[in-house]
């Protein structure tokens, strides 16, 4: 219990009090000391430890903390739903007024749908993408008896209703690979909550989804705790939970680490680990500030030995894109316009971020400015030499081959960019020798240099890329962009797979590499908060056109257009930060 | 289903080129249309490859090379079975023949082809159909009984498959027939009387299919079984046989279902083992009988019927594929 510190002299709350004193009849949640371990052929591993929780109706608690923090498996604690391997020992484990640790399968079976609704992360591989949404709620009501044919349809459509979908006598009749995001997520919500349990858990709700869909979840989460239900939720966002919940409880390595009101963890961190959470936050802050506690980079051991030569203008914009326009053949004959007159300019040693929401033509655009898509119309410079263009300003790939490795590309998943087969030092070694730089007994070092300057050991050298974290990975993934010592870096959506803690110690490798090298980056994210605090200048697309374009000052503090005015409400904020920027100004 | 396709193309912001697809007639009415083809392409492979080899049918005709038959003999059974005619002429005959339901004369029997195999067909299909029923029973127990309980369950489990699918037939069949027929006398040794005479040939076929058909499930299955959507059926309160029938097994059966396409196909000819081990009428003994007594009629015919069986099992899948993963249907849709 040592590290169990009860920020509750904000007074008087029901739920941060300690277990104990919720001799309370209507309290959800009631645990205290609770320990779960998984037996592996390895030996048993702790994965949780000495967590003491509370909720009470209406009230949202948040667990927050990276992957691996123990999360997820407290959460699934809480409907029985461990894997056959896991232990669970606890001094009090009381749900929903019952003693957990002595509920039999069958009993768990009453509870779950009915008194307890659990959502998961990703409602297309939640749902059974092979049944209709309706099937899938409809299978809710069947298994706790809900008799009638007729009345459970109506309760299908109530509850699809309830959640926010229009039309529900036509969704539920569709799959939820037919759905879009937004109502494949409120869909999965549905399924979970058709039954009007007292507690619901949540287990990111809102990850990967756009920004704007974020807010109309979170809206919808608010609501079912409005109804008076209690709500356990996990989040590594701490913004997102700033929006939702009363209490937060912060998880490091199986271990709550801080825990109590939510405004008072958020804007009075005491632990040294939450309040590293909060600094990774990037969305509100400007360029330059950094993001984690790790030390800079250093590449000055790169800047010697055979380099490459380039023919990358020392004065021109490191990209010009002129009136790009791509169309594709779409049903019946007709012709979609994916990007309809798109221009920009991309200053050397400068960041543009690109912004948009699913479909807005993003990727279209970074493909045409990588030279891997011909446009239909436009132009496109690259360090001052033409690079991609119709008509008679056409550039052949045999012409561009030569100043590939000008411009280079990090993707959102590495992991399937990189053959699996390979060492992380073949990964890089490899792009090295396409671009016949260095010799090859000095390949190796270089590599070791180029993993040195991302932050990696060498001794990652010979591991393979599964058996890295998601964070190595993308810092395995800039080193292999940065081996053929490029002038642009085109980053796609490159930290929305990561953990915020994650995320903003690649962000500051990003920064220091690009104050370091010079390089200019197109960094396309759906994130608000990431661009933010990434760019110069920004380009808000949607719809395949460019709706607002200037400085990312002006864009986040003096949006012009309503699209980007509403794309900005929807970014969830600290307070705290709110208030800091106030306080600084 | 427009909606679907949208909402992938504008994600993923590739143009889908395929242009495979359209609703079930459409795909039914094609697949047709390219049955014809592959029917005429292995009748017309069988005819010319029949007669390459060695031997003269006149001399089957005529009862083997004991019967030694004067020239005037040989012309007359050659005009009758149209023998003296070029081949492209005696092929184009065939066909012609075949169009109109006409299978041609046996070369042994001296009577319709059809006349012969009509009884066969149905003993066979009987068979094979019961082999796959069997087949299929003892996978999905395999599956649903033992993959995700625990390793030991798991193990014995995988160990049985193996040991199934390396199996021959004829083995199973003569095992079944000692065990079952001789010592216990459960069913009959051999012959072709009813539903009891049935059961130990088509299992003797359907043990080793099921090993097979078990592997591919089970795959499938522990996949399905570690999806997330699984867990949030468990999560709405459903039981573990209810998530594993209702969700994992509708999954798991998809890849069983394309190996079973090819199965049927290959049970019609291979059911001469447990044919000949049981005694029983069936396609796959007149056709080894066929093949050794040079009776290229009847081999042709066999041939025939196995390749349209094979057809339509293959379509019948791609349909019943369709039903089961409506997603099949959206794919290339909007293309």
């Amino acid at each position: 219990m040592t590290d169990y510190r009860p920020n509750n002299d904000g007074g008087g709350l029901a739920s941060a009090v300690p277990a104990g004193s919720a001799g309370e009849a209507n309290s959800l949640l009631n645990i205290e000391g609770l320990n779960v371990s998984f037996a592996t052929p390895r030996g048993t591993v702790d994965v949780v430890k000495d967590v003491s929780l509370a909720l009470a109706p209406g009230k949202a608690l948040a667990l927050v903390g990276e992957s691996g923090s123990g999360k997820t498996v407290t959460a699934r604690t809480l409907v029985g739903l461990n894997a056959a391997n896991a232990k669970v020992t606890a001094g009090r484990l009381d749900v929903l007024g019952r003693n957990a640790l002595k509920l039999s399968e069958r009993q768990w079976r009453g509870l779950r749908g009915k008194d307890i609704g659990y959502v998961l992360q990703d409602a297309l591989v939640s749902l059974d993408p092979l049944r209709t949404v309706g099937q899938e709620i409809d299978e809710a009501l069947r298994a706790h008896g809900v008799r009638g044919k007729a009345a459970r349809l109506e309760r299908v459509h109530q509850a699809l209703r309830d959640a926010g979908i229009p039309d529900p006598e036509v969704r539920a009749k569709q799959r939820s690979g037919e759905l879009s995001g937004g109502l494949r997520q409120r869909a999965l919500i549905a399924q979970a909550t058709v039954l009007n349990p007292q507690l619901v858990i949540a287990d990111e709700p809102t990850t990967a989804l756009d920004a704007t869909v974020q807010a109309q979840i979170l809206e919808l989460l608010a609501g079912l705790k409005e109804q008076g239900r209690g709500l356990v939720f996990i989040s590594h966002d701490l913004a997102v939970v700033s929006h939702l919940a009363d209490e937060i409880a912060v998880m490091q390595g199986g271990r709550i680490v801080e825990s109590g009101r939510a405004s008072e963890v958020l804007s009075n961190p005491r632990h040294e680990y939450t309040q590293a959470l909060i600094d990774a936050i990037p969305s509100g802050t400007a360029k330059g500030r950094r993001l984690s506690a790790g030390t800079p980079v250093s590449v000055a051991s790169l800047s010697g030995g055979p380099g490459r030569t380039t023919e990358f203008s020392e004065t021109a914009p490191a990209i010009v894109a002129r009136d790009l326009v791509k169309s594709y053949p779409g049903p019946g004959g007709t012709r979609r316009t994916v990007v309809e007159g798109v221009s920009f300019t991309l200053e050397r040693g400068k960041t543009l971020g690109i912004v948009g929401e699913s479909g807005s033509g993003k990727s279209t655009t970074a493909r045409i400015a990588l030279g891997l898509t011909q446009p239909d119309a436009g132009s496109v410079t690259l360090g001052g030499f033409a690079w991609s263009g119709t008509g008679t300003d056409q550039v052949s790939e045999e012409q561009r081959r030569r100043h590939r490795p000008d411009i280079q590309l990090v993707n959102q998943d590495p992991l399937s960019s990189f053959d699996p087969r390979f060492s992380v030092g073949r990964v890089i070694t490899d792009a090295l020798e396409a671009g016949s730089i260095g010799t090859a007994g000095d390949r190796t070092e270089r590599a070791v240099t180029l993993l040195d300057q991302v932050g990696l050991p060498p001794s990652l050298f010979n591991r393979r890329p599964l058996t890295l974290s998601g964070g190595q990975r993308q810092r395995v993934a800039i080193a292999r962009a940065l081996a053929l010592q490029p002038r642009v870096l085109l980053l796609d959506e490159p930290v929305s797979a990561l953990d915020v803690s994650i995320q903003a110690q690649v962000l500051d490798l990003l920064a220091d590499l690009q104050s370091q090298l010079g390089l200019s980056y197109l960094f396309i994210s759906h994130d608000l908060g990431v661009i933010h605090h990434v760019s110069d200048d920004v380009l808000v697309m949607k719809d395949g056109k460019v709706v607002e374009a200037g400085t990312a000052a002006d864009i986040f503090t003096n949006p012009q257009t309503d699209y980007t005015r509403q794309l900005l409400a929807a970014v969830p904020e600290l307070p705290a930060r709110k208030l800091a920027v106030k306080e600084a100004s | 289903m427009s909606t679907a396709t949208q909402a992938r193309t504008s994600h993923t912001e590739i143009p889908r080129t395929t242009a495979t697809a359209g609703s079930t007639g459409q795909v039914i009415l094609r697949r047709a249309a390219g049955s014809l083809f592959v029917l005429w392409a292995a009748v017309t492979l069988t005819f010319f490859v029949l007669r390459l080899v060695p031997g003269d049918p006149v001399t089957t005709i005529l009862g083997g090379h004991s019967a030694a038959p004067s020239a005037e003999t040989v012309a007359a059974v050659e005009a009758q079975y149209g023998l003296d005619q070029p081949v492209l002429i005696q092929y184009v005959n065939y066909l012609a023949g075949l169009a109109t339901g006409n299978f041609g004369t046996s070369y042994v029997f001296k009577v319709p082809v059809l006349d012969i195999l009509g009884p066969q067909i149905l003993p066979t299909f009987q068979l094979a159909g019961l082999a796959l029923v069997f087949a299929w029973a003892i996978a999905l127990a395999f599956t649903l009984l033992t993959v995700g309980r625990g390793r030991v369950l798991d193990g014995v489990g995988r160990g049985i498959e193996v040991f199934f699918a390396a199996l021959p037939p004829f083995w199973v069949g003569i095992m079944l027939a000692v065990v079952f027929a001789v010592i216990l006398g459960w069913f009959p040794v051999a012959g072709d009387d009813g539903f009891k005479s049935l059961v130990l040939p088509a299992l003797a076929l359907g043990i080793p299919l099921a090993g097979f058909i078990a592997q591919v499930t089970r795959s499938s299955f522990e996949e399905a079984l570690a999806q997330p959507f699984v867990l949030s059926a468990r999560a709405r309160g459903l039981s573990d046989l209810a998530v594993r029938v209702g969700h994992a097994l509708r999954h798991a059966i998809l890849p069983g279902l394309t190996l079973s396409a090819w199965a049927v196909g290959s049970l019609v000819s291979s059911a001469v083992v447990a044919e000949i081990i049981f005694a029983r009428p069936g396609l796959g003994r007149s056709l080894v009988d066929a093949i050794i007594n040079r009776d290229l009629p009847i081999t042709l015919a066999v041939v025939f019927i196995i390749a349209t069986v094979y057809i339509l099992v293959n379509l019948v899948v791609d349909v019943l594929y369709r039903v089961i993963d409506p997603r099949t249907n959206d794919k290339g849709a909007g293309a």
